[in-house]
Formats: structure tokens, sequence, C-alpha cells
């Protein structure tokens, strides 16, 4: 018994020390302090996730630097903003996406589905606090266990890469153009079709919450923003909840609001995404509103 | 509490170390923590059907002891078929009852009669098919006088409750458990190592092969209808993985668990998909229950005395309550059937012991016959595979329509093609694998060993590297359905 003890420990010993060595060489490497600093003039950072990703060409937006992803929950969204902010003093403004579909209970896949599991835990798994991992392996343990172990091998390439800043390389979110326009709607396609808005996703908003104090602790300047959206992409079907939350749980944070910018079809690749004709001219637009006129963004 | 969980992971080294080290070498207190922690394990599913479990083996432990107590025939006869309707009273209502009572709607209904048919909300109590089975055959044997009844309520409870077999077999016979739970256990090192490599290696085939597998058998068999016959067939075949990945893994892991606490439970799977032909494949697959069936109905029924018709009337009867035990559904009646079609010549000409020995034994490569063989055995356990996993009789008929069709030849095209190639590839290193070590109990039993034992650890290690790398979207255990 004595002897069979010792090899099962034994066995089990190597793997959670290769998982120890491979844990602490990804928080030590792959997020290294040096990798994730911004140029000194940044001083404007955009979250999110594809309608950001899609919408601010920083080409156009002085001192900004477009951190949206797609598929991203603000869990992840939290914790990455936190690793950049701490390694970026200088930086002063946060624009985070906030707009209808971030709210839906459908989110929760975006939390802990197994597919965005996968994604996040790999690009961001090492910087997630305890109280992060509880949730996630709570709400799916086979999900986050499976995309932990993942994230251990893949990660290892990434190890020995040159990572060299990591931010300014699009490894934590970046600008996506696209050339693809809309398809002319029809009128019969304009998208009524969505179900009235029956439950929200209370962890997404929580962790938005946890996002909006962090920056508001460090002195910044947060606000939230709701991108163009093309004028066949119908939110009533949230939009009065959508206003509730917004007034209820955010009522000291600025809110900007550019759903209706006017762009012509040909700025969308489709109702919820700017293309990179779109994304220019509402850069250029959102570059005066935030760069020379503060006062622009209403309170 | 699944085999492939976190949960399970905690549960077995905790009741392993209280097992060898507080329990040590004393029957009884061996046998009452068997039995709790049993009974916790089958909790975790749903406390509520505890009660359905412990009334099951009330009843055949008590109806066992007064078929022994019986002093005449009709009082043991009474006993016994007590024990049985009972037995097969609760299977009906939780298993079938809704199967006949909406299959008698339907038949009416072509008599343009309409009824809206009363069925059960409940779910179906986890393993209860496996269970119901162990006790009716330690009922049948006391009737047949081939066992004695058991005194001991927590021996006899051990027996039928044991976890590792308790939710998907194997379906065990109180003539091998029983001893083995009336006889104190004593750690055996080699018998314990070998039971880690056999969870090792149902871990592997259940996480990496079945998981995988069902990712590309559920997308294809849930669209059937915009797939090519290329495609389709390439869909069954992964199903064919599938099944055997789920079920002869979860097997793996019960027999190696039930190794690590001293007990060696009735082989379930042999590699059936190297048999060259269905009487071999049906020694090969869920052996526990072909061999009840052939134990407790065939042989019953007449078995191969009484010339041709009688053994094609049996194949026939045990091939489709074989069907039907795995669900009430018209698909896996058709399965049955099918299987004893295939069978059938073999029967009839009496070439169905064939092929007792494993194939190409001794040999690295088998000859050229015996491959042409167990590919076309292997060609025919994928068609009878259809219908197991469609979910209409006319679905499956629609599938195999579209398979036979030109488009058979088209590239097979579906979503996540990269990642069905890899499955496919991992699927092939583990059939190889399973070749090499196909004279085994199971295939990686001695894998290595001719090896430094460094390199075999460094094959495990590779083992649950694939594990967890490669893990497959969680699935539930396919046999927990029956």
């Amino acid at each position: 018994m004595k002897k069979f003890l010792l090899r099962v420990f034994f066995f089990i010993g190597i793997i959670i020390v290769t998982v120890v060595v491979d844990v602490v060489l990804q928080k030590n490497l792959l997020f290294k302090d040096e990798d994730l600093k911004l140029p000194k003039e940044i001083s404007i950072l955009i979250f999110g996730h594809s309608h950001p990703a899609n919408a601010y060409n920083t080409e156009y937006i002085q001192h900004a630097v477009n951190l949206g992803e797609p598929g991203e929950a603000y869990i992840y969204t939290y914790y990455k903003a936190k690793k950049v902010i701490e390694n970026n003093p200088q930086i002063k403004k946060v624009f985070i996406e906030f707009t209808n579909n971030q709210i839906d209970k459908g989110m929760d896949d975006w939390l802990w589905d197994d597919v965005h599991l996968q994604y996040r835990i790999k690009s961001y798994g090492v910087l997630l606090d305890k109280e992060a991992i509880q949730l996630l392996y709570k709400k799916n343990s086979t999900g986050f266990i499976n995309a932990f172990s993942k994230s251990l091998f893949d990660n290892i390439g990434s190890l020995f890469t040159n990572k060299k800043n990591l931010i300014l390389k699009g490894g934590m979110g970046k600008f996506m153009p696209t050339d693809k326009i809309i398809e002319k709607p029809k009128s019969d396609s304009i998208d009524k079709k969505r179900k009235l808005l029956d439950s929200i996703s209370a962890y997404n908003i929580l962790y938005l919450q946890k996002l909006v104090k962090y920056c508001q602790d460090k002195k910044m300047e947060v606000c939230l923003v709701r991108s163009p959206m093309h004028k066949s992409y119908d939110v009533s079907y949230s939009e009065s909840v959508f206003k509730t939350i917004l007034h209820q749980n955010f009522k000291d944070v600025k809110w900007l609001d550019n759903k209706n910018f006017p762009l012509p079809d040909k700025g969308f690749q489709d109702s919820e995404h700017l293309n990179s004709f779109g994304a220019k001219v509402y850069s250029q637009y959102f570059n005066e509103q935030v760069n020379e006129n503060s006062n622009n963004i209403r309170q | 509490m699944f085999f492939n969980s976190l949960n399970y992971a905690l549960f077995l080294p905790i009741v392993f170390m209280l097992y060898w080290f507080v329990t040590n070498k004393n029957l009884k207190s061996q046998n009452i923590l068997i039995l709790v922690s049993s009974y916790f394990f089958y909790a975790c599913w749903d406390w509520r059907f505890m009660f359905l479990l412990i009334f099951s083996t009330l009843l055949d432990y008590y109806t066992g002891i007064k078929m022994s107590e019986s002093k005449d025939s009709y009082s043991k006869k009474f006993w016994f078929w007590f024990s049985i309707s009972i037995n097969l009273g609760f299977l009906g209502v939780f298993k079938y009852f809704n199967f006949f009572a909406t299959s008698f709607a339907d038949a009416i209904s072509h008599f343009g009669l309409q009824v809206n048919p009363w069925t059960l909300k409940v779910i179906l109590p986890v393993g209860i098919s496996f269970y119901t089975f162990h006790g009716l055959s330690y009922v049948i044997d006391i009737y047949k006088d081939r066992i004695k009844a058991e005194k001991n309520f927590v021996e006899y409870a051990c027996f039928v409750s044991f976890f590792p077999l308790l939710v998907a077999g194997p379906i065990e016979r109180a003539t091998h458990l029983l001893p083995q739970v009336k006889k104190v256990r004593v750690f055996n090192y080699s018998r314990a190592v070998d039971g880690l490599r056999q969870i090792l290696w149902g871990l592997f085939k259940k996480i990496v092969i079945a998981d995988n597998c069902a990712e590309f058998a559920n997308l294809i068999f849930d669209d059937h209808t915009n797939y090519s016959g290329s495609t389709l067939f390439l869909g069954a075949v992964f199903f064919t993985f599938q099944i055997y990945g789920d079920f002869s893994g979860y097997s793996d892991i019960a027999l190696g668990s039930a190794r690590l606490f001293g007990f060696e439970l009735l082989k379930n799977f042999s590699y059936p998909y190297f048999s060259r032909d269905i009487a071999e494949f049906w020694r090969r697959w869920h052996i526990s229950l072909s061999t009840w069936f052939r134990d407790y109905l065939y042989i019953p029924l007449g078995g191969s005395i009484g010339g041709t018709w009688m053994k094609v009337r049996n194949t026939f009867i045990i091939f489709l309550v074989s069907g039907f035990w795995h669900g009430a559904n018209w698909t896996f009646l058709v399965w049955g059937f099918l299987n004893a079609l295939y069978i059938m010549p073999s029967i009839i000409f009496n070439t169905n012991r064939n092929n007792l020995d494993i194939v190409a034994k001794g040999k690295l490569l088998p000859s050229l016959k015996d491959f042409g063989s167990i590919l076309l055995t292997f060609i025919l356990a994928v068609f009878a595979w259809i219908f197991f996993r469609s979910d209409s009789v006319s679905q499956a008929f629609d599938i195999i329509g579209r398979i036979l069709s030109s488009s058979l030849l088209k590239v097979p095209q579906f979503r996540g093609i990269t990642k069905a190639l890899t499955t496919l590839l991992l699927s092939a290193a583990f059939f190889l694998i399973e070749w090499l070590g196909r004279e085994n109990d199971f295939a990686i039993q001695k894998f290595g060993f001719s090896w430094s034992s460094k390199f075999r650890w460094m094959f495990y290690l590779i083992l649950v590297a694939f594990i967890f790398y490669f893990a497959g979207k969680e699935q539930v255990f396919i046999y927990f359905n029956f």
C-alpha cells in the first residue's frame, strides 16, 4: 500500500508541479509589465465587445487605444482593464461600450459557456482572481477545467515568442476594420422579431459596475458609450429595461449615446457593426467629442 | 456524480482511503462503507430515487429468503412471480408507460379515433434497468436453485448497489459478485495499479474519443436533411466511435474503480470493432447484457435446442427484447431487429461460433480475409447504429437513403472540418493502441511493459495531457439514459 500511494502521489505531483510552473511562467512572462506599457501620449482607453472593436479607428482618435474584443463579457474586460491601467498611470479617460445586447441574459453564455471560456481563459485566465475563478467554476466547472487545461498548453508557445507590446499588437483587443457593406434591408426584414427582454444578465452588469468603480477609484473619467447602430436594428425589445439599468446602476457615470449617429448604409457592415468607412467617419466625430469638447458628453 | 467529474475525482480517493485505512481487514466495516458510499453516490443524482433503489433491494432480498424458506413449489413460485412482476412493473411504469400510452394513441388514430394519452411526468430513475436486472438475476438464480438466498442484508445490498456498477453496469450476477462481497478484501498492489490504468484508459475513451466524436455526430444527425450521403456516413461513423468510447470507457472506469477496492467485475467489452462477424461482435459488445439475455431468456426459451426454427425464433426474441431494453422507442426495436437479421445467416448455417478467439492472435497484422471481414462487420454495425442514434425510424431510413445515393461520392462538408480531422486522427491512434493491446483485458493493461518505467510513465502522462488538452464538450454517458 505504501508503495502504491507513493507512486500515485508522485504521479499526481508531477502533474501538479507542471501545472503550477506553467501558470507561474504565464503570469510572469505572458503578461509582463513592460509588455503592457502604452506610449506615454495614450490617455484614452476604449473597451467593449465587437461594436467598439469595429467602430473606433484610433488613427482618427487622438491619444486613444481601442481594446474592444468581439464576444467579450465585462468580467474579462474588468480584469484586462485593471492590468492595463495598473501599468499605464497616464490613462485619464476610459470609454466602455454599453449597449442593448449587453444586458441580455444571453450574455451569460459569453461569461461561461464552453466556447467563450476557451477564448477568454486562454487570453486572460491568469489575470482572474479567486472570486472570478469561483464564479466561472461554479457556473461551468467542466468547461472551466477544459479551458484552463487547454490554455496551459496553448500558451506555452506564446511564452517563447516575441510578445512585446502585447496591447499594441492586438493581444488584448483591437480595431477590426472590414469593407463589408450591409445588404439593403427589405422593409419586412427589419429586425423587429426579437422577443421582449424577459431576463437580464446580472453578472455582466455586476462586472460593468466593478469596472466603473475601479476606474472611478483611480480618479479616471469614465464614460459609458453606445456606438452607432443601423436603423434596421430595433432596440425596442430592451430599451426600457436598458434605460432603467442605466439610470439606476450608473446614474453617476457619464453617458454618451451615439446610437443614432447619422451614417449612410455604406458605413455599416451589418445592423450592429460599422465597417471601415463608417468607423472612419464616426471616429473623426468621436475624436471631436472626446478630445476637443468634452462638454459634448452629457451627464 | 459522473465518473468524469471533479466530484468523482474527490469521492473515489476519499472512499479508497477510508476503505483501506479505516475499515481495513474487517469485512463488516468494508461492506458498510461500500454500501453507504454507494447510496451517497446514487443520491448525488436524485436522492428521491434512493427510495426506489432501497425498495427494490429489500423486495428481492425478502423474496429471495421467502423462496429459500418455501416448503412447497407453489409458495416458491408465488414469491418468484411476486418479485418478477413488481420489478418489471417498476421498469414498465418508469421506462415504458409513456411509450405504450403514446403508441396506443397513435395506433387508434389510424382508425379515426383521437385520444390524448395520459403520460407520466417523471424522469427515468438513473440505473433502473441495471439494478433491476441485478435483482432479477438473483431472484431467478434462487428460483432455479443455482444459489442460496443471501441472509445478510448489507452484503446483498452491496451486490446490488456497489457504486462502480450501479448506474450503467456491468450487469453483475450474484454467482460472481456475492462471493467477493462475502470475503474480506486484502489490498493487492498489482490489481490496484491495473485499476488505475483502466480508469485512465476509460477516461481517455470517454473524454477524448467519445466527447469529441459526439460533437460531430450530434451536428450531423441533428440537421441530417442538409448533408450529403458522404457527410451522413461520416456522422454515423462518428457515432459508432462515440458509443464505443462512451460505454466501454464507462465500463473501464467502473472495472478500474472496483479493482481499487479489491473487486473483479464482469468484463463488458472486448474489442467489438475487431470482430469478424456479427455473432462475434455480440460476444464482444456489452457482454454482461448479452450473456444475461442468453442465460435468462434465450436458454429458458429453448436456446439452440429444437432445430433451426427454434434458434431463429429465439434469436429474434432476444434481439428485440434487447433493443427494447435500451429504450422505449421504435428505433431501438428496429436496431435489435436489424442485428437479428445480421446474425441470421450464421445461426441458420451454424457458423456463429466460428470466431471465438481474438483476431490475428499473436500476430501484428490480420490476414486479408480477416481484414475484409472486420471491415464488413464494422460497416454493418455503423448502419445499425444509425437506428440507435436517430430520433425516429423515418429519420433513420431517410439518412440511410441519402447515404445510399450518389451524394455518397461527394467530399464531406460540415462546420468544423479541421477539428473533425483531428478527432479522426485521435480515433485512428486510439484504435491502433486498441489493436496492439487486443489480447489483454483493456488495451493499455500491458502497453509499454517492455519499455523502461520512465518511458511508461511518460506514456501515462501523455495520456493525461491528451485528456486535458483534447477534452471534448462534456456529454452525458449515453447508457445513463437506459
